[in-house]
């Protein structure tokens, strides 16, 4: 099934939880936040919210800079 | 004609007389009601604003959603639930602003959405920027030119040559100076009018609390983990609103966070182990996007002192460079967070240095 994630369309198996997802990116969970369709889903829902066919995604990395 | 329930700005002269309250809910269906009211609940106020025949004298400015009310009906003007009321008495040179202000700051008195008492109130207002750095520079400078009355400026490290590809509050002839001192000298050379307080060393658990809660709104330009958490759990401690943004290679990410309504940890709950996520130094960052954002950020801190438009808050603004696209997520609180959650686990600040490997926070930077 077809999702756009940060904005480039990517394919994936099939409908999946957030949690699932998140473990095929190359980045550990903990450093990334999960946007669904404009919503950022609170990392204790991430086992309950199915991603779905067309969905779109926004994976934020922890950033640190300001740039000092 | 209802009675409507309008907000009197209390200018800082006042703020004693009225249980030193900024803003008062009064009732009432003209200004001169509103005021009456007003006078009713304080007293001391009363004396002020009021002459023993119940008139407004003339050394007091009562504008109405900021028109001089002499522009309008006078006392006599019909107020409107959710109205601005404000009482302004003169202060050196007769005027709520000097003829100087008024013509420095002309192109915003002119928009009703800022005029006198909007300029008074970032005349007024007290904004701590935590780095003198690539979002710290643009950020305060703009602060300083829109006349931030009060602006803090916290930071340890002094200029080098690396950091002026981006930090425009430094020049050629700072490099080794104390950015500090280096940022003070640059906003007071743009605005003379303003005042600049110097916080020379890092942000530890130690000082946090004894810096922050006398500013009003802090800007974070922290380039660390380390002061990014001990920035947003000391603001969410002592309930200061916090324009965060963070910023690598070409991408920025940038919100408002306003206690109790989600914080850094609703998103990321605990800083990475040392070394796990690249800093500016190792991955580069576009100079000019440290402009982009640092602006945004005085534009939502300004809009914060006015009172105006949407603040971003409850909203997480993503900038990519490279794609030249601005999105926003909406966030919210998160009831597990360690921080702002139901059943928080965080109730002080904890001793972060050394948190994420280095030994004074942004030596790694």
């Amino acid at each position: 099934m077809k999702v756009i994630v940060n904005g480039q369309e990517r394919e994936l198996e099939g409908p999946m939880p957030i949690s699932q997802f998140v473990a095929t990116l190359p980045v550990p969970q903990r450093h990334v936040a999960v946007a669904r369709n404009g919503d950022v889903v609170p990392r204790y829902l991430w086992d309950e919210v199915l991603i779905q066919e067309g969905d779109v995604l926004e994976v934020v990395r922890m950033v640190g800079g300001g740039a000092f | 004609m209802e009675k409507a329930s309008v907000t009197v700005y209390i200018p800082t002269p006042f703020r004693r007389l009225a249980g030193n309250q900024v803003y008062v809910q009064v009732q009432g269906r003209t200004v001169h009601e509103v005021l009456e009211n007003l006078a009713q609940h304080f007293p001391g106020l009363g004396n002020m604003i009021f002459d023993h025949e119940k008139r407004i004298p003339a050394h007091i400015n009562v504008y109405l959603n900021n028109q001089e009310i002499h522009t309008l009906q006078g006392p006599d003007t019909p107020v409107r639930e959710g109205d601005e009321v404000a009482v302004i008495p003169a202060i050196a040179g007769g005027q709520v602003l000097t003829p100087e202000q008024v013509l420095r700051y002309s192109r915003h008195i002119i928009m009703p959405q800022v005029g006198p008492i909007g300029q008074r109130k970032l005349l007024t207002a007290k904004v701590l920027v935590v780095g003198a750095g690539g979002l710290g520079s643009p950020a305060s400078l703009y602060l300083a030119l829109a006349g931030v009355g009060t602006i803090g400026i916290v930071d340890f490290d002094v200029v080098d040559l690396s950091n002026l590809q981006r930090q425009i509050l430094h020049q050629n002839d700072d490099v080794g100076r104390p950015k500090t001192e280096s940022a003070r000298e640059t906003l007071l050379a743009y605005n003379p009018d303003v005042n600049v307080i110097i916080h020379e060393g890092p942000l530890t658990s130690e000082n946090a609390m004894d810096i922050i809660p006398h500013y009003d709104v802090v800007v974070n330009g922290a380039d660390n983990f380390t002061t990014r958490y001990l920035v947003n759990d000391a603001c969410y401690l002592a309930g200061k609103p916090l324009v965060d943004a963070s910023i690598l290679m070409f991408d920025a990410q940038m919100t408002v966070f306003m206690p109790g309504k989600g914080c850094y940890r609703c998103l990321f709950p605990s800083p990475p182990p040392p070394g796990a996520v690249p800093s500016c130094a190792e991955a580069g960052v576009l100079g000019a996007l440290t402009g982009v954002i640092g602006s945004l950020q005085a534009v939502e801190t300004i809009k914060l002192i006015l009172g105006i438009g949407e603040p971003l808050v409850g909203r997480l603004l993503l900038y990519d460079a490279l794609t030249g696209e601005f999105r926003t997520v909406k966030l919210r609180r998160d009831p597990k967070c360690p921080l702002c959650g139901d059943e928080p686990t965080i109730a002080e600040l904890v001793d972060y240095e050394g948190f994420c490997g280095a030994p004074f926070p942004g030596r790694e930077g």
